[in-house]
């Protein structure tokens, strides 16, 4: 029986719970939150133990083999703690809020050996599958990425401090597709800007943000970003090769040349799958179905950091500039 | 009978021929190209005579107005025009330098002739009514595209020293819409790249390209070129406000808010327009109609040769450092 402990009961902790609950051999025993009242209550749903105080002393109670770690970005740490005591981690995006902080926990983690998952469950859907295949043997010119849509009616997550602004928390999810199809970005030059949200209380974020990126095998793109729109647009990400057209939207994909034109409609669940493959990860010791992994995450979360530096210094970053601090 | 030159026989030229040739009061009286042939065959067709020299041109006819479609390498011909006293339609971009057209300016101003610039996005109706639209509206970014394929151009339009390169002579229409429904331009950085083309005879410009862009009154944005995908992606400009999506291709309009989604086509010629509202200001006096006098074309080549500058020296360009000697 494998013991799954949970720091953090909100929304995306929830879908983790609920698709653990389905697996053979998995055992939901242990719930932390700052609200403890969320951690009671699913407890009681999952029959587990709910722990008031820190995350820290759940750890050292419950009995864990695997931690899942759902907190705003700037709450992450726990991870260290619980890879030091062998837990395997899921940890969802982004990794933390600070490279000093990611670096830490990847060196914990690396020393232990623990599995490490990152909830980058864009790249398990089917689509984002079948696009990295045809993209294997073409050359991409450019990757136009989009996340365009409303403002999350959570309170952290528009202030700077707690979410590190749309590109850290949410966008990320773009970067690193484009990362994963695309190739390691070398540089990011950033427009950040709060055009019409300003006045809501306690932003401090921006509404607005257009990151050029400059690929290190050669490609260019961009990654756009928005919370102004209350009525949703796109999230996807397109690519741009000699006579051909690659466009990703959620499980669909959009392919087109000269004269041929192909869309494709998949439909598993990224969510159930990113949670198969980390669970299959602890028991069989087997980790090729985890597809990001700590050290992964750490480079996306490294190229949206680098984001709101261009954007706060007014220049160009190299993702490289922004390890200086990990050893 | 107002007498009316060509400098440049190539497509944009033969367009405006063809419009003009069906105006009243006009009369088509000289072609010129660099090609001979070209000038020659051009001029049968409409009547008029063949040039294979632009002063030639100027000296021998007594020209009311010339239009200028040349590669973006070879304008000039303005300067001598202007001091004739010639009215100028100039096709964009209205030249490679800064300095060129800064020249151009003071020719045209001290002359007083009548110019207008081809920007015929600016005469979209879609256009026009996108902008009343935006007129009390705070726009806080702008995505541009123009990435299709290589276009049918002679040989030119594929090397920096004649073309400039996509953004300076096709993408210049997006930077123009966007300068002009957004608002003046502060500051881009560019990324430029060569990824398929590069084998291709005397190919040196980039096949994609993405332009950040930030506005003076705070809004972003950026601006994507490309000419690798032969069978076309879109040319437009995509608005985004609060709660407010405005997208501009050729002359439709699509605006969408919550609960609501708006479609609206337009039928006018934009070429048509453009070149009667020159004719008109012309004849008139009455400049009013011309959407793109000639200044507003260098501020939109600033923005573009800002770009080249960025992708090439890999940093941001502010466009005032453009418009210093």
């Amino acid at each position: 029986m494998l013991k799954v402990g949970f720091v953090g009961c909100g929304w995306a902790n929830q879908v983790h719970m609920g698709n653990l609950s389905k697996m053979e051999g998995v055992s939901l025993v242990a719930f932390h939150d700052l609200d403890h009242k969320k951690a009671i209550a699913l407890a009681q749903q999952y029959g587990g133990q709910a722990f008031s105080g820190d995350a820290a002393s759940m750890l050292a109670t419950a009995s864990l083999d695997a931690l899942y770690v759902a907190v705003p970005p700037s709450a992450h740490g726990i991870e260290a703690r619980a890879a030091l005591q062998g837990t395997h981690l899921f940890i969802e995006k982004p990794v933390a809020l600070s490279l000093e902080a990611a670096c830490e926990i990847a060196k914990a983690a690396d020393k232990a050996g623990v599995v490490t998952s990152v909830g980058y469950h864009f790249r398990y859907l089917a689509a984002t599958r079948k696009a990295r295949e045809i993209l294997a043997d073409r050359r991409v010119g450019m990757a136009l990425g989009y996340w365009m849509g409303g403002m999350p009616q959570v309170g952290w997550w528009r202030q700077k401090a707690l979410s590190g602004g749309q590109a850290v928390e949410q966008t990320t999810h773009i970067f690193d597709l484009a990362r994963w199809l695309v190739g390691e970005i070398e540089e990011v030059s950033a427009f950040h800007a709060a055009r019409a949200l300003q006045g809501v209380p306690d932003f401090d974020i921006w509404d607005v943000g257009s990151v050029g990126l400059k690929f290190e095998n050669g490609a260019v793109g961009t990654i756009h970003s928005t919370c102004l729109l209350e009525q949703g647009y796109r999230v996807g990400l397109d690519v741009f090769c000699k006579d051909f057209i690659l466009s990703l939207n959620g499980n669909g994909l959009s392919l087109s040349q000269p004269g041929k034109k192909k869309e494709l409609t998949f439909s598993n669940d990224p969510y159930f799958d990113e949670d198969r493959a980390f669970i299959d990860a602890i028991k069989s010791g087997r980790r090729e179905g985890v597809l990001s992994d700590y050290q992964d995450g750490v480079k996306t979360l490294a190229a949206t950091l680098a984001a709101n530096r261009s954007a706060e210094a007014g220049r160009p970053v190299r993702i490289a500039e922004m390890f200086a601090f990990c050893s | 009978m107002l007498r009316v030159g060509f400098a440049g026989c190539g497509g944009a030229n033969q367009a405006h021929a063809r419009n003009l040739s069906e105006m009243e009061g006009i009369r088509l009286a000289a072609f010129q190209d660099v090609e001979e042939e070209r000038a020659e065959s051009v001029a049968r067709q409409f009547g008029g005579r063949a040039y294979s020299d632009g002063s030639a041109m100027l000296a021998a006819e007594n020209l009311d107005a010339l239009f200028v479609a040349l590669p973006p390498a070879a304008h000039g011909i303005e300067l001598e025009a202007a001091r004739k006293g010639i009215h100028l339609f100039i096709e964009k971009p209205v030249a490679l330098s800064m300095k060129l057209a800064c020249e151009i300016a003071a020719a045209l101003e001290q002359a007083g002739v009548v110019c207008s610039v081809g920007y015929h996005f600016r005469y979209l109706a879609a256009s026009q009514r996108a902008r009343e639209i935006l007129a009390d509206r705070s726009v806080g970014m702008a995505l541009g595209y123009c990435i299709w394929g290589l276009p049918g151009h002679p040989l030119w339009w594929r090397q920096k020293a004649l073309s400039g390169g996509q953004a300076v002579e096709q993408t210049t229409h997006i930077f123009d819409l966007a300068r002009w429904l957004v608002g003046e331009i502060k500051e881009v950085y560019a990324l430029h790249a060569t990824r398929a083309l590069q084998t291709l005879p005397g190919f040196d410009v980039w096949d994609v390209g993405t332009v950040g862009l930030r506005f003076e009154n705070g809004a972003i944005g950026s601006i994507h070129s490309g000419c690798l995908v032969e069978h076309g992606f879109r040319v437009g400009l995509d608005l985004f406000c609060k709660d407010f999506v405005l997208i501009l291709e050729a002359n439709r309009l699509c605006v969408s808010e919550p609960g609501r989604k708006e479609e609206l086509t337009f039928g006018n010629d934009p070429k048509l327009d453009e070149e009667r509202v020159f004719i008109e200001a012309v004849k008139s006096g009455n400049r009013e109609g011309i959407l793109s006098p000639y200044w507003e074309g260098v501020k939109t080549l600033a923005v573009t040769l800002a770009a080249n500058r960025s992708a090439e020296e890999g940093r941001p360009v502010k466009i005032e450092e453009m418009f210093c000697a």
